[in-house]
């Protein structure tokens, strides 16, 4: 066996320790670790007792904070159809259309969780036309093509960031159909 | 008699789909069985509609006991239920405790765990027993009651339909888990390309993964676009059962099989459900599995850090398989985690609280 597979069961093996360092990180950050700590240093009583309080108290308002935000989010009506059987809808993740679709009935939505949740309750089939990549709907886009979908790789905007080459390698790979944009930067 | 499951993960996985087996076994002769799950991760989507399903914080689960009057409750790996489930002071539910995990990390709990709460512990194979009874005190009891294995969507029968498996040439293989380190689904990836370049035509489909982060998504995409495999791999986030008996069928029709690349299992679930469709299995050779399955030509365990190995296995995987070898080992699987099998191991372990 060749070398360079070697050099890939190292880098798995190097990056199950970093998962597990992360596991203990993440262990030694939980709020039940911090609390214990905290009570270390809170006794015996006096001015660090109050200090733990206050810590406390932070704790709460956060805690409070983040379930109020998460009720918010899972009110948020993701039915953009209004629960009409649509013959084909057309879905764009993000803001352009190729010109060889009718534009009757299409949702544009730059939101990647609404579209990968509506993706999750569908009961349709239609066209999911990506101009961006994003892992929450590339995770998808088999899944719903075994169903029926058809995906188009439509990219209109340049996008940078860590991980985008392997994103874009991934949905050229598995979309139905790649249309250049012309114009695009 | 009235029973509760509870479990912290409302998840699309092994062990909510092994709670939904034993709920629908208990329901078949006539025994009430509700689920709760303190978070919904998918679940309910699919689902729908189900009365004895329920979601919710530990304040509905207490509403649950105290509205359904349960005679036995059964927490998996969830401590922070066991309270709630013995209900108030005046009614105590018995409650046992399932362990599933076997990780270092999932057992944790264990140690802080006051046994005087349950009425007995249980986990689904013997090799799980000994990780579980290493944390116990010396006179708290354990049984093991196997996992249902579901034959009746699993099986061989599509295979025999041999006019619907389209011949494309391409050897399927398949990976089914969390993208975890535990379940170390980078390996499945490096041998998809390796298998790639020593048979040529393969391909990969990694099967789980829905709630995967974000950091384990790109890196997903990147390592599959730096081995080359980017259009050989195929991310199915979520599978239901049927479709993912139709995968397994089709992967050993096509002359591939399932890669098992854990670091350690307790039942090995998904293996067992790809076997009785006839895919054969390229397993880390973990103890549990020699527990599980009988020996068999579809079967075939290497060390899973040996590449060497798990090339001469995928080369071997067509001399060995044979139709007889294939559905003398549904049969005998579908025998041994049946309904019957889980339904006497549970009647026995309940007469004994």
């Amino acid at each position: 066996m060749s070398k360079e597979w070697d050099k890939y069961l190292i880098e798995v093996m190097r990056e199950n320790v970093l998962s597990l360092e992360a596991e203990l990180e993440a262990v030694r950050n939980s709020v039940r670790f911090k609390i214990g700590g905290w009570v270390m240093q809170a006794l015996p009583p006096g001015i660090q007792t109050v200090r733990l309080v206050w810590k406390l108290g932070i704790y709460y308002l956060r805690g409070k904070k983040r379930a109020s935000a998460e009720k918010t989010k899972n009110e948020i009506s993701c039915s953009p159809f209004n629960g009409h059987m649509i013959q084909k809808p057309i879905i764009v993740f993000g803001t352009d259309l190729p010109k060889v679709y009718n534009n009757y009935k299409v949702w544009f939505e730059r939101d990647a969780n609404l579209i990968a949740e509506f993706l999750d309750t569908c009961d349709f089939v239609g066209v999911l036309v990506l101009n961006k990549t994003d892992h929450r709907l590339l995770r998808r886009i088999e899944r719903i093509r075994n169903l029926g979908w058809k995906i188009i790789w439509y990219p209109t905007r340049c996008q940078k960031g860590r991980g985008y080459v392997g994103r874009v390698a991934y949905v050229c790979s598995h979309a139905d159909q790649v249309i250049s944009y012309v114009g695009a930067e | 008699m009235r029973l509760l499951y509870a479990y912290r993960y409302g998840i699309i996985g092994g062990v909510s789909t092994q709670l939904i087996l034993r709920r629908n076994a208990f329901q078949e002769v006539g025994i009430d069985c509700d689920l709760f799950f303190s978070q919904d991760n998918g679940l309910s989507q699919v689902l729908h509609n189900d009365d004895s399903v329920h979601y919710g914080k530990n304040i509905h689960l207490k509403k649950l006991i105290y509205e359904r009057k349960f005679d036995l409750a059964v927490i998996v790996d969830s401590p922070e239920l066991i309270d709630v489930a013995r209900g108030p002071a005046y009614r105590r539910n018995p409650v046992l405790l399932d362990v599933h995990t076997t990780t270092r990390t999932g057992l944790s709990y264990l140690n802080d765990l006051n046994f005087r709460k349950l009425a007995g512990i249980i986990v689904p194979s013997s090799y799980s027993s000994r990780f579980v009874r290493s944390c116990l005190p010396d006179n708290k009891e354990l049984t093991v009651v196997p996992n249902i294995i579901d034959s009746n969507v699993f099986n061989l029968s599509a295979q025999q339909r041999k006019a619907e498996v389209t011949n494309t040439g391409i050897r399927e293989f398949v990976w089914v888990g969390k993208l975890d380190h535990h379940k170390n689904w980078r390996l499945a990836l490096v041998y998809a390309a390796m298998l790639n370049e020593q048979l040529g035509n393969v391909c990969l489909n990694v099967v789980g993964g829905y709630t995967a982060p974000e950091n384990q998504a790109e890196a997903f995409f990147e390592l599959a676009f730096r081995l080359g495999i980017s259009d050989r791999v195929n991310w199915l986030d979520r599978v239901n059962s049927t479709d993912l008996a139709a995968l397994f069928q089709r992967c050993g029709a096509s002359g591939g099989a399932m890669l098992i690349t854990s670091r350690d299992e307790s039942f090995g679930m998904a293996a067992a459900e790809a076997l009785l469709c006839g895919c054969p299995l390229i397993a880390n050779d973990l103890p549990v599995f020699h527990e599980i399955f009988p020996t068999s030509p579809l079967i075939t365990y290497v060390d899973i850090w040996q590449p060497d190995q798990v090339v001469t296995a995928a080369k071997a995987i067509e001399e060995k398989y044979t139709k007889k070898a294939a559905s003398d080992l549904s049969v005998e699987l579908a025998d041994r985690y049946n309904n019957r099998a889980f339904l006497s191991a549970f009647n026995s372990l309940i007469q004994n609280i």
